[in-house]
């Protein structure tokens, strides 16, 4: 029971820490990789929420699509040439947001933990990791490091002396 | 003390309003882009989490949806960032004016 809490706790960090992170690079290429790992952190919590197939997809769609696509697009010039991001503004306004969007539910908190208790007792959690899934995400990440590899020994190298 | 649906609310409700403030405090078109990427995620951790704590339904549609437009996103990303790169453009928004006409 508790592993679930302490993993969630550990994925919501990563996860806002990583976006924090991409308004703080000055590299796109280094924030495109920071939106990945929100990306796995996002489809490591759909397997806290027993849903291994969704992790899957997601994982499928937007780390093997979309990131791809994102490191295509930015791969050989990457560099802002701009401060691109006001960040004391962007802390600011997510507070005002997150508090607007949350002052409902808090208020009403009660409602929604006694709505937990009707199905958390009869769901598996106990699964929330199954094997297969751990083989999945063991590919996943092996796929890539080796992106990550080739894209940082294409830029040591350089296209150059491949010519 | 199991997971409530408060946890997975204030998650989405945390990664979603970074990524709206994004759009708001960013000048390069890039990172805009992928602050509307932040935003899709958070819309689909909060209907997968009220897909697992409601009653249930047609989840996947949704989903496909989603997943659809963000990777729409990122193909006009890479036309908008290479077509403009190229043409040594800043891709700074508040330049972005001269481009009329």
């Amino acid at each position: 029971m508790y592993v679930t809490i302490i993993l969630f706790t550990l994925l919501a960090i990563t996860g806002l820490a990583s976006i924090i992170g991409i308004f703080r690079v000055k590299d796109l290429l280094h924030s495109i990789v920071l939106l990945s790992i929100l990306f796995i952190s996002i489809s490591l919590v759909y397997l806290t929420l027993s849903q291994p197939l969704l992790a899957a997809l997601q994982l499928l769609v937007m780390v093997g699509g979309v990131s791809t696509y994102l490191f295509i697009g930015t791969a050989s010039q990457g560099f802002s040439r701009f401060k691109h991001t006001n960040v004391a503004l962007l802390l600011v306004g997510a507070l005002i947001i997150f508090g607007v969007m949350i002052y409902p539910v808090a208020s009403n908190a009660s409602q929604y933990s006694q709505a937990s208790s009707n199905t958390f007792s009869v769901s598996s959690q106990s699964q929330f990791l199954a094997a297969d899934a751990v083989l999945f995400y063991i590919i996943a990440l092996l796929l890539f490091g080796i992106g990550l590899g080739a894209i940082v020994m294409y830029k040591k190298i350089g296209a150059g002396k491949w010519r | 003390m199991a997971l409530t649906p408060i946890f997975f609310l204030g998650l989405s409700f945390a990664i979603f309003s970074l990524g709206i403030a994004g759009i708001m405090s960013s000048r390069h078109a890039v990172i805009m882009v992928l602050s509307s990427e932040i935003g899709l995620v958070a819309a689909m951790l909060l209907s997968v989490s009220t897909f697992y704590f409601g009653t249930g339904g047609n989840l996947l549609g949704l989903l496909f949806t989603i997943w659809g437009i963000a990777s729409a996103e990122a193909m006009a990303l890479i036309v908008i960032y290479r077509y403009l790169g190229k043409a040594e453009m800043d891709l700074d928004v508040r330049k972005l004016s001269k481009l009329r006409g």
